[in-house]
């Protein structure tokens, strides 16, 4: 900033000067201008700015500030149109950062020669759906049923060989598979191999592991690397860079995406959120750690986002407010 | 590239929306008026910066951008632009139109141009209110002093206090577009 010797606007009426850029001084005034701009040549390269100034905010009247949040709601409008459109790509948002880096990548599956030699010899010709609009139901060639998540690649044979029956799986998809001891039921995703008599489990091979969610019957899970666990109702295998692990289920939501019920008792808020979220595919977040201590038993079936919202602000006292497509949370806490 | 811009290509990459809103927020202002610059309507100039955003969204995964990140998108418009005239089939008239509103035909200029007056709009807004409004009134809405004076019941003089004002802020934040403009106005 020029000190107040120097700038050359302590020498003239500043408002002398808008009147000449404005075009409305009289005669006797722009030569009053034309003298002090002769004096110094700093005065004419400050008019000079002035007038550059001057000239440019015409056009900036222009753009008006309100299109930037309603252009920006065209463009997103479009946008999510495309992402829908993409096929492997989750149209149920469950995680916040797509990772394009899959484990298929960094792990060679290899499966047992008595998987092997079925898989070369014996496939008949394959079939591959993909759940491009929804969630889609599979009868497979055994009377298995197959309900596959939004986005999730099922691939099948027309007909299953005479050892085993085998599918392969990308996304996510719940399985209810016929009984038949003598071939027992293969699932493949990137790293793993799930295999079962005749039991219901839900498979998850979306992000960084696999899970597989148990809910009837006995599932037995291997891994490249020689480790296999057996699971039943209620339990869950746990596929990630950690190796294999069993847990018992505590997920009470984890088909929500199938069945429309949403189940929490004594459930604390931060985890009501994260079952929303991963159902409704949007990005609630608690405002305050408060929150999280606040608990929830109710249950929800078929009801939109919007009522279940409207639920919890009366119970615990909390307000919503939405902005740029994020919903908050907040209140006092519990 | 600068680094915030390395930043905000790896999260459009990942397909994180939220970033580029940001994007969006920061530049679409002035890509409007550079675009309409271009196309003499503001109305087309918003159709076709968004179709921008919208195009550069879907192509991501292979954007490579070797300038910055601003002048990748200046750039994009520039040509979205004449797209759109040669496809309008009234490149004579916009010809004309450009030759004689604008005393310089370069694509950088042009975008220092935009840059200049968005950055204008932008402390225009910010401006006390009856700072603002006055500004307004004369540069937006074309009113002479003493208009303006009559319909806000105050003294020419006082209107002329305020423009000066808008004209100190303006000048104070615009120092190094300033000298950027008037180099390549050279005259």
């Amino acid at each position: 900033m020029n000190t107040e010797m120097n700038d050359p606007a302590n020498h003239i009426d500043p408002e002398l000067l808008v009147r000449f850029i404005s075009g409305e001084a009289t005669a006797q005034e722009r030569q009053t201008v034309d003298h002090w701009l002769e004096a110094d040549l700093k005065n004419k390269t400050y008019l000079k700015e002035l007038s550059t100034i001057w000239n440019a905010s015409v056009s900036s009247g222009d753009f008006h500030p309100g299109w930037l949040k309603e252009d920006w709601s065209k463009v997103l409008q479009r946008i999510d149109t495309l992402r829908i459109k993409e096929p492997n790509k989750p149209v149920k948002q469950r995680s916040l950062v797509y990772d394009f880096t899959r484990m298929a990548a960094t792990i060679i599956l290899c499966v047992g020669v008595y998987f092997l030699i079925q898989y070369l010899y014996t496939r008949g010709s394959v079939k591959e759906t993909i759940a491009s609009e929804g969630i889609k139901t599979i009868t497979l060639p055994d009377g298995s049923k197959v309900y596959l998540n939004s986005n999730a690649k099922l691939s099948y044979p027309e007909i299953f060989n005479t050892e085993t029956r085998e599918v392969t799986l990308e996304g996510e998809a719940f399985f209810v598979i016929t009984s038949d001891a003598q071939k027992p039921f293969l699932i493949k995703t990137d790293a793993v191999t799930t295999e079962v008599v005749g039991t219901s489990f839900n498979v998850n091979s979306d992000n960084d592991s696999i899970v597989v969610t148990v809910v009837t019957g006995k599932v037995m899970l291997y891994e490249e690397r020689n480790s296999a666990i057996a699971m039943t109702a209620g339990e869950q295998g746990v596929y990630n860079d950690g190796g294999l692990k069993l847990k018992v289920n505590d997920d009470l939501n984890f088909l929500s995406w199938k069945t429309n019920l949403l189940v929490f008792k004594n459930t604390s808020l931060s985890k009501v959120i994260y079952d929303l979220n991963r159902h409704f595919g949007k990005q609630i977040t608690l405002a305050s750690n408060n929150l999280a201590a606040c608990a929830l038993t109710s249950s929800y079936q078929n009801q939109t986002l919007e009522e279940i919202l409207r639920e919890l602000t009366v119970v615990f006292s909390i307000e919503i407010e939405k902005a740029n497509g994020e919903i908050i949370i907040k209140g006092k806490g519990c | 590239m600068l680094p915030d811009d390395i930043d905000f290509i790896v999260q459009i990459k990942r397909g994180d929306v939220k970033a580029y809103e940001n994007i969006f927020t920061e530049y679409y202002g002035a890509l409007c008026l550079f675009a309409k610059n271009m196309l003499g309507d503001m109305d087309k100039a918003r159709d076709v910066v968004q179709e921008v955003f919208v195009t550069l969204y879907a192509s991501c995964q292979t954007l490579q951008i070797n300038t910055s990140l601003k002048s990748y998108l200046f750039k994009c418009v520039y040509n979205a632009c004449l797209n759109s005239i040669k496809q309008q089939k009234v490149y004579a008239h916009h010809h004309e139109y450009l030759k004689q509103n604008l005393s310089f035909v370069d694509d950088h200029d042009m975008m220092v141009r935009a840059e200049l007056e968005d950055k204008i709009r932008v402390t225009v807004e910010a401006l006390p209110d009856q700072c603002r409004k006055i500004f307004r009134m004369n540069r937006y809405e074309g009113k002479k002093n003493s208009e303006i004076a009559s319909e806000l019941g105050i003294s020419v003089r006082t209107v002329e206090t305020q423009i000066s004002k808008a004209l100190k802020v303006l000048r104070a934040n615009l120092t190094d577009f300033l000298t950027l403009v008037l180099i390549s106005l050279i005259a």
